[in-house]
C-alpha cells in the first residue's frame, strides 16, 4: 500500500489501517497501544495539517471506510452516522427528508463528519449556528487503549453524565477516535442568498440577522454575507442589504470565496472575539500578527485563517488566540 | 473524622470567610440539608465566601483537612447535586453576585457564579440583548448552579442549554488552584474543557466566574395556547410539529392537573375542561413568526385542537410564562409532596411514552401532573402524594418504572436537572462500565482524589448510604435491570 | 440532647417544597446571601423545631428574629405557604415558652410600649411630653450643636425614628351633600397622635368623591404590634373591641390609611376563627376592610384626580404589597393626577427596613435596607416620595435626612388631597 498518501510534514508512517467497523478500529488501536505505537487518525485530510506536527508517527488510521448512516429519524430531527462518512454524503441523505446538519465546511466531498467535529472546523455559518459541537448529541468513541466508550445519546437535550461527545470536538484525535456520532438536525432553509457588500458596512451588519459573514483579503478581497431562512424574510433582509451596494453572488462563487484553502500547511489561524474589531478584521488580524497577509479569511464567530506573505511551506499551520 | 479535625477546619474557614459566614451548629447546617428535590442530609459545615480567593482558600482548607467539598448555588436543584453525602463542607457561591461586564459589541456577559439567571437578561436588555437559557427557577437559581446542571428551560428548544451559551469559566480546581477554560474568542488552541465542565455537577471544581453568550432580542415574539381534549392529541400535535421541521422557540405541555394548580395559584384563567394544552412561543423575524404560527396552528387543529388562545399583550405573555415557570411549586396546592422526573425521549415517541407514564401512575394510585418541555422531548411527570398517607417506597418504585420506559424508548435519564444522587444508580441503564469508566478518567484528570462532590453522577460507593432513599433507589436500579 | 420541644401549628407551611422561589424576594437574603436568613431556611427551622428535631436555641431564634415579617415571600410563593401566619405562630410559641431572653429593663419597656399603644388616653399623655421636645426646639438644638451625634447609638436611632408629634390632629370633614357611600376610618394608635393630618387628608379626599366618613368613637389600636410580638391574648382583646365598635357604626366599608393596620384588620377573621362566638362577626368585619387606595381605586369612574405638577416615586409598603397584594391601585391613582409624573424605583417591592420595631431590634440590617432604599429613591431623581404606611414614611424620612436630602415623604392621600384642592 502506498503509505506516502499519509505523509505529514515530511513524516511517513510505517503502517496503515483502514477499518470498516468499530470493533476492528478498536482492535487496531488496542494493539497499537500495546506495542506503544503512535497513531494519526485520518478522515478526508482537509484539516490534517492544523496544529503541531506529531512527535512520532507509526500508524495512519484511515476512517474513510467506517462510513454510512446508521439511523436517520426525520421525525426526531436527529441522525447517527459513522465517523468516516463525508459531509456531502450525509447532506445528500438528509436532503431527501428536507433536513440538514447545519455545518458548512470547505470541500464537503472530502471532509468527513468525524474530522469536522474532531477539528472543530470553522464554518461561515457559525454566526447563526454557533459551534460544530452544538450539533453533536452523542458519540461512540474509541479511547487510546482501544476501549469503546459511548457518551451522550440520541435525544436533543441531555445531562446524563459528562458530555464527552462535545469535549472531543476540537481535540484533533488526541483523546479519542469518533467511530460514530449522533447529530442534531434542522430543516433545509427555504431560501439562501449570498452577497458581496461594501466593506464599510461591517459595523452595521452586526444588527442584521445574517447566516454568515466572511471577510477576505488577497485576490478575493471583500466582505461577503449570506442570508438564509424563510423566503419572505430573506427577501426583506436582502432589500436592507441593498443599502450597502450589495451584489448577489452565486452559491458556487460563495463556496470558492469564503473557505480558506484546504491545503492548510502554510496557513496561520487566529481567533478574535466576535465583532470587536473595527474595519476589516482580516487585515487587523494580519497586522497584529506582525506581517501582512497575502490572503486572509475571517469567519465571524469562528477562527480566521491567514496565509502570511512570503512564507515557505515550513511547517504545519499554527493556531493562536489574539485575545481570550 | 475526629472532632479535632472538624474543629480546626471550622476555625480555618472562619478565619477565611469571617465567623458570620461559616456554619457548623446543628440548627444552622440544617438549612443546607435540602435542595428543591427530595433527599436530605446536613453537611459537616458550610462556608459562604465572598470572592474567588476566599473560595480557593476554603477548598485548600478542606483539602488539608481531608474533607470533601460540595459546591452550592441557591440550592434550587432537583437531583440532590448540592446535598452533602458524607462529612463534607458545603461551599456556597451565593454571595458572589456581581455582573462585571456586559460587552454589547461581542455580545458577552461576564458574571459571578451567584448571579441569579434572570438578572443576566435584565442587565443585557438595555443593550437589545438577552441570555437564552431560562430554567423555570431563573428568578432565584444562579449561573453557577445552571452551569453545574447544564440547565435548560423552555427556550432551550430553539437556543440550546447552558452548554451552548457558556464561552468560558474561571474555576477553582480541587487543589485550590484557579484556572480559566475557554474564552470569548472562538476556537482557541488546546482543549476546550467548557463543555466538560458544564453539566459536571460540581465534580470537577467550583466555577467562580463565567463568560456568557448573549443573543440579540428577537424582532417579533408570538405566544399562544392550543387546547386539546386529551394528553395524547396534544402530544401527537407536538410530534407532528417537530416532524415537519418546525422548531419553535419553546413548546410546553400542561395537562389538566397542572392547569387546575396554576389556575389556583395565578390569575391565568386557563380553561379547566381542556385535557391538555400546548404553550407555544415562536421568535424571529415577523415573516418567520407569522409563517410558523399558522403552520403550528394548522397542525394542532389537524390533531384535534379545540381552540387557540393568543397572548395579545406583553403582560398576558408574561403571565402565561409565570404560570408555566412557577407551575411546579404551584402543584403543591394539590398534594404537599411531589417527585419530579426529567427524562428525555425521542420526540416521535412522545404520545406512547406519555400513555405509559400515566398508566404507571394509575397503577400505583398516584396523581400525575405533566408540565414539561414537550418540544425537545424533555418530560417532567410529577408524582403527587402525601407522605402522611403514602409510602416513599411506592413513589420510588413508580419513578423507577417511569425512567425505565423513557430509557427503553431510546431516551436519557435527565435533560436539565442532572443526575446528582437522585438518579446515579440508574446510570447503568444507559451506560456500560466502559462508558462510565471513560467519564471517570475525565474526572480523574481534574480530581484524582474524588474530593469534589463525591457520590454524585456515578453509581456505586457507600458515601451516600446514610440517605434513606439511596438504598431504595439502589435496590430498584439493580432489580429492574434492563 | 434533651430539651422541651416548642409546640405550635406549622400547618401553614405544609405546601413548602423548598423550591426556593422565595429567596430573591427576601430582604435579608438579598443582603446576606445566606440560607439561614432566608424564608425557606426559616420555614425549615420552624418545622424542625416544632417537630422536636432541634432545640429552640438562641442561634435558631436569632434567624427568626431577623425576619422582617414583610411577607414578600408569601406574595411570591406559588405553593401558597402562609408564611405570615407561620412566623406569628412561632413567635407566640417562643414568647409563651419564655425562651426569649430579655433584660428586665427591655422587658419592662416592651410591655409599657404595648400597653401604651392600646390605651388612647395614655398615648395622648406620652405624645404630649414628646411633642414638647420638638416644640421647644430642643430637638433642633441637639442637632444644631452636634450634641446628638454624641448620644449613644441606640438612643440616637430611637430619636431619629420617633414619630412627628407636632402635626395637626384629625379633623372630620363636613358631610358631603349627596353621599353615595358610608364608610368609617380607622384612626389607630400612633397614627392618631402622629399623623392626624393624614387621616384628615384621607377623609377630605373621600368626602370630595361623595363618600361620607362617619365617626367611630370607641375604636382602638388594631393590635397588630401585639400580634407580631407574640402577645396573642392582647391582640385578641383589641380585635374584639374594634369589631364591636365598628358594628355599631353600620358602614359599607372600613377604610384604613395605614397598610400595617389594614393587613392586620383583614386577618381578624383568621385570628378569631377558632372562637365560635366571634368567628362569624370577625369574618363580616374583615369583609368590609379596605385600604384607602384599594377603596378609592374601586370606586366607579376614571376621572382625573386633580392636578399637581410633581415628579414622585412610589415606595410600596410591604403590608400593602405583600400582605394585602395591593400594588397596582396606588400607582393607578397617582397616574390619575394631572401633571404628576411617577418614576418607578429599583426594588420597589423590597422592604425599607422599618417593619414595626425591627429597626430598633436589628439595627444593622435595618440600616442596610434603609440605605438600599434611599439609594433607589435618589436614583429616580424624584422630588417627593409617596408611601401609604406611616412606618415606612418614618424610615424613609430618617434615611433621607441622614444623607442630608430634603425630599418630602408624603402619604398617597396627602398627594391626592393637595391635587384636588
Amino acid at each position: 500500500m502506498d503509505l506516502a498518501i499519509y505523509q505529514l510534514e515530511g513524516m511517513v508512517p510505517s503502517r496503515s489501517q483502514r477499518p470498516s467497523d468499530t470493533a476492528t478500529l478498536a482492535r487496531g488501536i488496542g494493539e497499537a497501544n500495546e506495542t506503544n505505537s503512535s497513531i494519526v487518525v485520518w478522515g478526508g485530510g482537509t484539516r490534517i495539517g492544523v496544529g503541531n506536527a506529531p512527535a512520532r508517527y507509526d500508524i495512519a488510521i484511515d476512517l474513510r471506510d467506517l462510513s454510512g448512516i446508521v439511523e436517520h429519524s426525520p421525525a426526531d430531527l436527529v441522525c447517527t452516522v459513522r465517523g468516516g462518512t463525508t459531509v456531502a454524503a450525509l447532506a445528500a441523505e438528509l436532503a431527501r427528508a428536507g433536513q440538514r446538519w447545519p455545518v458548512d465546511v470547505a470541500d464537503p466531498e472530502r471532509a468527513t463528519i468525524g474530522g469536522t467535529i474532531a477539528s472543530a472546523a470553522p464554518s461561515p455559518s457559525r454566526l447563526r449556528h454557533q459551534h460544530v459541537r452544538d450539533w453533536v448529541i452523542g458519540c461512540t468513541a474509541v479511547l487510546g487503549d482501544g476501549t469503546v466508550a459511548r457518551a451522550g445519546g440520541r435525544v436533543v437535550k441531555n445531562v446524563t453524565g459528562y458530555d464527552l461527545a462535545r469535549l472531543y470536538s476540537g481535540t484533533f484525535g488526541t483523546l479519542a477516535v469518533l467511530a460514530e456520532v449522533s447529530l442534531k438536525l434542522s430543516a433545509i432553509d427555504e431560501a439562501v442568498r449570498a452577497f458581496r457588500v461594501d466593506e464599510s458596512a461591517y459595523e452595521d451588519l452586526r444588527h442584521l440577522p445574517l447566516d454568515s459573514l466572511v471577510l477576505t483579503t488577497g485576490h478575493t478581497r471583500g466582505l461577503y454575507v449570506r442570508v438564509a431562512g424563510l423566503a419572505a424574510a430573506v427577501e426583506r433582509v436582502s432589500r436592507e442589504l441593498a443599502r450597502y451596494h450589495a451584489t448577489e453572488i452565486a452559491s458556487v462563487a460563495w463556496d470558492q470565496t469564503v473557505h480558506p484553502s484546504t491545503d492548510a500547511a502554510d496557513l496561520t489561524r487566529a481567533s478574535v472575539p466576535p465583532w470587536r474589531e473595527r474595519g476589516s478584521i482580516a487585515q487587523t488580524v494580519a497586522r497584529r500578527l506582525g506581517h501582512a497577509a497575502q490572503r486572509a479569511t475571517y469567519h465571524a464567530g469562528a477562527e480566521g485563517a491567514l496565509r502570511p506573505e512570503g512564507s515557505a511551506r515550513t511547517g504545519p499551520s499554527s493556531r493562536l488566540a489574539l485575545e481570550r | 473524622m475526629s472532632t479535632r479535625t472538624a474543629d480546626r477546619l471550622v476555625r480555618d474557614l472562619e478565619s477565611i470567610c469571617g465567623e458570620r459566614n461559616v456554619f457548623w451548629r446543628e440548627e444552622d447546617t440544617l438549612v443546607f440539608e435540602y435542595d428543591a428535590g427530595f433527599d436530605r442530609r446536613p453537611p459537616l459545615a458550610v462556608a459562604v465566601p465572598k470572592n474567588t480567593d476566599e473560595i480557593a482558600r476554603c477548598v485548600r482548607a478542606a483539602r488539608d483537612a481531608g474533607v470533601a467539598v460540595v459546591p452550592r448555588g441557591a440550592g434550587t436543584g432537583l437531583s440532590g447535586g448540592t446535598i452533602a453525602c458524607g462529612d463534607a463542607v458545603v461551599i456556597s457561591t451565593a454571595r458572589l453576585r456581581t455582573i462585571h461586564e456586559i460587552d454589547a459589541v461581542s455580545r458577552v456577559a461576564v458574571v459571578d457564579p451567584g448571579v441569579p439567571n434572570l438578572e443576566v437578561s435584565a442587565a443585557a436588555r438595555p443593550h437589545g440583548l438577552f441570555f437564552a437559557p431560562d430554567p423555570a427557577s431563573q428568578r432565584v437559581s444562579t449561573i453557577g448552579g445552571n452551569i453545574g446542571t447544564n440547565a435548560g428551560g423552555p427556550h432551550a428548544l430553539r437556543y440550546g442549554s447552558m452548554v451552548d451559551h457558556v464561552l468560558a469559566v474561571e474555576m477553582v480546581l480541587p487543589d485550590g488552584e484557579v484556572a480559566v477554560f475557554g474564552g470569548v474568542a472562538p476556537d482557541l488552541p488546546g482543549y476546550d474543557c467548557v463543555p466538560l465542565i458544564v453539566g459536571s455537577e460540581g465534580t470537577l471544581g467550583i466555577v467562580t466566574k463565567a463568560w456568557l453568550r448573549l443573543l440579540p432580542l428577537p424582532e417579533d415574539v408570538r405566544t399562544f395556547l392550543a387546547e386539546f381534549p386529551d394528553v395524547r392529541s396534544g402530544a401527537r400535535a407536538a410530534s407532528a410539529i417537530i416532524a415537519r421541521g418546525i422548531v419553535p422557540a419553546a413548546m410546553e405541555m400542561l395537562d389538566r392537573t397542572t392547569i387546575r394548580a396554576v389556575n389556583a395559584a395565578f390569575d391565568v384563567h386557563l380553561s379547566e375542561d381542556a385535557g391538555s394544552m400546548l404553550l407555544v412561543e415562536v421568535e424571529g423575524l415577523r415573516e418567520e413568526t407569522g409563517s410558523a404560527t399558522s403552520a403550528i396552528v394548522a397542525l394542532c387543529e389537524d390533531e384535534g385542537a379545540r381552540g387557540v388562545r393568543v397572548a395579545e399583550t406583553q403582560a398576558e405573555r408574561e403571565l402565561l410564562w409565570k404560570a408555566r415557570k412557577l407551575g411546579y411549586p404551584a402543584l403543591a396546592r394539590i398534594k404537599p409532596n411531589s417527585y419530579i422526573h426529567d427524562a428525555v425521549v425521542p420526540r416521535s415517541k412522545l404520545p406512547d411514552v406519555l400513555d405509559s407514564v400515566n398508566a404507571i401512575a394509575d397503577r400505583y394510585g398516584y396523581t400525575v401532573a405533566n408540565m414539561f418541555h414537550i418540544g425537545d422531548g424533555n418530560l417532567h411527570p410529577l408524582l403527587l402524594f402525601d407522605l402522611r398517607e403514602d409510602t416513599i417506597e411506592g413513589v420510588m418504585e413508580a419513578s423507577a418504572e417511569i425512567l425505565k420506559v423513557a430509557i427503553e424508548s431510546g431516551g436519557a435519564l435527565s435533560g436539565e436537572h442532572g443526575i446528582g444522587l437522585e438518579k446515579n444508580h440508574f446510570m447503568f441503564w444507559v451506560y456500560g462500565p466502559e462508558d462510565l469508566e471513560a467519564m471517570q478518567r475525565a474526572r480523574s484528570a481534574f480530581d484524582p482524589d474524588g474530593a469534589m462532590n463525591p457520590g454524585k453522577i456515578f453509581p456505586g460507593g457507600d458515601t451516600c448510604a446514610a440517605i434513606p432513599t439511596e438504598r431504595i433507589k439502589r435496590g430498584l436500579a439493580e432489580g429492574m435491570w434492563i | 440532647m434533651s430539651f422541651a420541644p416548642l409546640t405550635f401549628d406549622v400547618e401553614p407551611a405544609r405546601g413548602c417544597i423548598h423550591c426556593g422561589v422565595c429567596l430573591e424576594s427576601c430582604p435579608t437574603y438579598l443582603l446576606t446571601g445566606l440560607e439561614t436568613e432566608s424564608p425557606r431556611g426559616r420555614i425549615h427551622l420552624m418545622q424542625q423545631v416544632a417537630a422536636g428535631r432541634v432545640a429552640p436555641t438562641d442561634t435558631l431564634r436569632t434567624h427568626l428574629d431577623r425576619c422582617l415579617a414583610c411577607r414578600a415571600c408569601e406574595a411570591v410563593c406559588p405553593s401558597g405557604v402562609g408564611y405570615g401566619a407561620l412566623i406569628e405562630n412561632a413567635r407566640a410559641a417562643f414568647e409563651e415558652a419564655h425562651v426569649v431572653p430579655r433584660s428586665r429593663l427591655a422587658g419592662l419597656l416592651r410591655r409599657m410600649l404595648l400597653a401604651l399603644v392600646a390605651d388612647p388616653a395614655r398615648l395622648e399623655g406620652a405624645a404630649g411630653i414628646l411633642a414638647l421636645y420638638e416644640r421647644t426646639g430642643l430637638r433642633h438644638l441637639l442637632r444644631a450643636t452636634g450634641l446628638r451625634s454624641r448620644m449613644p447609638k441606640a438612643l440616637r436611632r430611637m430619636e431619629a425614628l420617633y414619630p412627628p408629634l407636632t402635626r395637626p390632629r384629625y379633623r372630620a370633614p363636613a358631610r358631603p351633600a349627596h353621599a353615595t357611600a358610608r364608610v368609617a376610618l380607622l384612626l389607630g394608635c400612633v397614627m392618631r397622635v402622629a399623623y392626624g393630618d393624614v387621616h384628615t387628608a384621607a377623609a377630605r379626599v373621600l368626602s370630595r368623591l361623595g363618600v361620607e366618613v362617619v365617626d367611630v368613637p370607641d375604636q382602638i389600636c388594631c393590635g397588630a404590634l401585639h400580634a407580631h410580638a407574640g402577645e396573642r391574648h392582647d391582640a385578641t382583646r383589641l380585635a374584639k373591641r374594634n369589631i364591636e365598635a365598628f358594628e355599631r357604626a353600620k358602614v359599607d366599608a372600613i377604610v384604613v390609611d395605614a397598610a400595617g393596620c389594614g393587613a392586620h384588620l383583614k386577618g381578624y377573621g383568621h385570628l378569631l376563627a377558632g372562637d365560635p362566638q366571634w368567628a362569624a362577626r370577625a369574618e363580616t368585619f374583615t369583609s368590609k376592610v379596605r385600604d384607602v387606595t384599594e377603596y378609592l381605586a374601586s370606586r366607579e369612574g376614571n376621572e382625573r384626580l386633580g392636578k399637581l405638577a410633581l415628579r414622585v416615586t412610589y415606595q410600596s409598603p410591604c403590608h400593602l404589597a405583600h400582605a394585602q397584594r395591593i400594588t397596582q391601585e396606588p400607582r393607578a391613582l397617582l397616574r390619575r393626577v394631572e401633571g404628576l409624573e411617577l418614576i418607578e424605583m429599583a426594588e420597589a417591592e423590597v422592604c425599607c427596613g422599618s417593619a414595626g420595631s425591627y429597626n430598633l431590634q436589628q439595627p444593622e440590617l435595618a440600616d442596610e435596607l434603609r440605605d438600599r432604599k434611599v439609594d433607589a429613591i435618589l436614583a429616580t431623581g424624584a422630588e417627593a416620595v409617596v408611601s401609604a404606611n406611616p412606618g415606612c414614611m418614618l424610615q424613609v424620612r430618617s434615611g433621607l435626612e441622614e444623607r442630608g436630602r430634603d425630599i418630602p415623604v408624603l402619604h398617597l392621600v396627602e398627594v391626592l388631597d393637595r391635587a384636588m384642592s
